[in-house]
């Protein structure tokens, strides 16, 4: 036996950076996050013994005055919201993205190369900040009704913040950059040569952004969409921002377990239902996709 | 110093070479009035790209006829103008002037997908989200087709570029020599009048190209589709061609069948691009500046004769079949020579004596 090390020592001490931070960064928080869970919250934050499941039984039950359990759909209610609107911020980005990104991918390269900057520059300005913008546009006395008014479209001011629609408004500006890129990336690799070939053999515009556009981008609208519904769904700065706080959402009531309502132990419950909830919907599409054969 | 070289070689010529005497040492040739009807009729088309003052001028007052059941071949070097034109036929760019007559009607402004003409991208375009069934079909299923008669009609493509066996791979999962029948079988299957190949063999290794070669040549007799080939290639333009059109410079300088092209060319660039020697001279009978002459008809002797010129060996290549060999005349102009027979024993630097055969000689019109 010589002291050497063998060939899986040595690669096992090369993955030790990335294990380590899979373990630091995201294994052991997670843990934390699900010892926490089951824990007792003290009242001035913080967790302690004894072990119990009654924030799990908290998301879906209420006690009455009798101390009785009832079933409660608030929690349920405030899940379901919030999945519609990462839904419509996730259908919205695709909507808006698919073209920006079919535009930008059919530019010359040198524009090309400008518009992907374009599309980053919002990165560069904290997000918090930019969504503060957001209610400097929109609030009754903002720019947009300034214009409305000035252009004599409208005679009184409309309020436009703490709507859902403003949430939503917040959602889709914050995502979007998430949705084009990938989707950028998959056309941009598409040889135009191949719509070529499609309209040589009879193929109309409709019928070649069917068979081939599409097909070809799809795995970057699907890198897009995961990348834009998981944040989505639990987002709380645009909702806390732009929604005024008035209509709940999971981010935003996870993140008042932390802060106002020092509940730790319900808001790590929060979390863990989310976060099962997203790895469903996760291992879902992955089942979607593995019957067919990539190209 | 070169008016010498050709006063020789005319001296030699002189009483027995009167007139350019087309057709004697050429293959039958369908040059002249044709017997087939014209398929494809080009009259005059001009295409530049850019903006006016950079303009580039791809394609320059180009006429051409193509006609039924040709093997037409646009040869010529890149950036002559022949993509261009196969693109203007496929509807795939639009010319700038003049018209493109399919079977007689005007199509130079219908878009690609409403052209009876396919095309074999050089770079193949194969689907790759798509099988090699999927691929063959798609044109089939764009123009109305459905279900048995489809499967049908791509069986019987799949059969005819030989990859029966094949039909549910996908293109990445095939050969570069694999895909091309691909391509090949896709754009064969709606039957189109014209099939466009754009430097189709360029991607393959040698031995496979000559094997597609005489399997292209195959499928047009098998077909009985006009096929129109784009090549930068003379041996493959010479093997496969009904007949050939030289391009430079957006212009078609000859038109001919490939003996013809080879052993007759009318101008300079033709015969330069197709391994002529080139040389400034005149022939009796003929208003020619320059001459051609192949480098498999100059005979060399290490010995001089009276109608011989001399010159000095530069270089010597074996090529197994024949021995190519570089000639300087002391007239002046260099010569390549291409032969089996030369005299043995020949080295670099040895002198020796040149004969141009009178009937091998080709005065060059233009300039």
């Amino acid at each position: 036996m010589s002291g050497e090390p063998t060939r899986r020592d040595r690669a096992l001490l090369l993955a030790t950076p990335a294990l380590a931070t899979i373990v630091v960064l995201m294994l052991l928080p997670m843990a934390i996050a699900l010892a926490a869970s089951f824990l007792t919250s003290t009242p001035y934050g913080g967790v302690t013994r004894p072990f119990t499941g009654a924030s799990y039984v908290r998301f879906l039950y209420d006690r009455d005055l009798d101390d009785v359990l009832v079933f409660d759909t608030t929690y349920l209610r405030i899940f379901a919201r919030s999945f519609i609107q990462a839904v419509l911020a996730t259908a919205c980005c695709l909507v808006i993205g698919l073209p920006l990104a079919w535009y930008m991918a059919t530019r010359p390269p040198r524009l090309r190369q400008g518009l992907v900057l374009l599309v980053t520059i919002p990165f560069w300005t904290n997000l918090l900040i930019r969504t503060y913008c957001w209610v400097l546009l929109l609030r009754d006395q903002g720019l947009v009704n300034q214009v409305l008014q000035g252009s004599g479209l409208t005679q009184a001011p409309i309020t436009f913040l703490y709507s859902d629609g403003a949430v939503l408004l917040g959602l889709v500006y914050a995502s979007l950059p998430f949705m084009v890129l990938p989707i950028y990336a998959a056309l941009e690799k598409l040889d135009p040569r191949l719509i070529e070939a499609a309209y040589d053999l009879y193929a109309g515009r409709w019928a070649i952004l069917k068979t081939i556009v599409w097909p070809l981008a799809k795995p970057g609208a699907a890198a897009g969409t995961l990348m834009v519904f998981v944040p989505a769904l639990g987002a709380f700065l645009a909702p806390d921002i732009l929604g005024g706080g008035k209509t709940l959402m999971i981010g935003s009531l996870i993140q008042q377990q932390f802060s106002t309502a020092r509940d730790w132990s319900f808001g790590a419950a929060l979390s863990m239902i989310l976060m099962t909830f997203v790895l469903g919907a996760l291992m879902w599409h992955a089942r979607q996709r593995s019957g067919r054969v990539l190209p | 110093m070169d008016e010498d070289v050709t006063q020789a070689s005319r001296d030699g010529v002189e009483g027995r070479y009167d007139a350019p005497a087309h057709g004697d040492t050429v293959a039958p040739t369908r040059a002249g009035p044709r017997l087939m009807t014209d398929l494809v009729d080009v009259q005059g088309v001009t295409k530049s790209f850019g903006m006016a003052a950079t303009a580039v001028r791809a394609l320059d007052d180009v006429s051409v006829s193509i006609g039924t059941n040709e093997f037409f071949t646009l040869l010529g070097p890149s950036g002559c103008g022949k993509t261009t034109l196969l693109r203007l036929l496929a509807g795939l760019d639009h010319p700038g002037t003049g018209a493109i007559r399919l079977e007689g009607r005007d199509v130079a402004s219908d878009p690609p997908n409403k052209r009876p003409v396919n095309i074999v991208f050089q770079s193949y375009a194969l689907f790759p989200h798509m099988s090699v069934a999927q691929n063959v079909a798609f044109g089939l299923e764009r123009q109305g087709l459905r279900g048995a008669m489809v499967a049908a009609r791509v069986t019987a493509m799949l059969q005819l570029v030989r990859l029966e066996g094949l039909a549910a791979r996908h293109p990445g999962q095939l050969s570069g020599g694999q895909q091309q029948r691909v391509a090949l079988a896709r754009a064969l299957a709606p039957q189109p009048k014209l099939l466009l190949l754009d430097e189709p063999l360029s991607a393959l290794d040698r031995a496979l190209r000559r094997d597609m070669q005489v399997e292209l040549k195959r499928l047009q007799r098998e077909t009985g589709i006009t096929f129109l080939l784009v090549t930068h290639d003379q041996e493959e333009a010479l093997s496969m061609s009904d007949r050939i059109a030289v391009m430079d410079g957006g212009k078609i300088l000859q038109v001919g069948t490939p003996g013809v092209i080879f052993e007759r060319p009318t101008s300079r660039f033709v015969a330069a691009f197709m391994g002529s020697n080139v040389l400034p001279g005149s022939l009796v009978g003929h208003p020619a500046s320059y001459v051609a002459m192949r480098p498999e008809r100059v005979v060399v002797a290490t010995a001089a004769t009276a109608d011989a010129i001399a010159g000095r060996v530069t270089e010597i290549t074996y090529l197994g079949a024949r021995t190519a060999c570089g000639i300087a005349l002391d007239a002046g102009p260099m010569i390549k020579v291409e032969r089996a027979d030369l005299p043995a024993g020949l080295v670099a630097g040895q002198a020796v004596f040149c004969r141009f055969p009178p009937e091998a000689l080709v005065g060059l019109e233009t300039p």
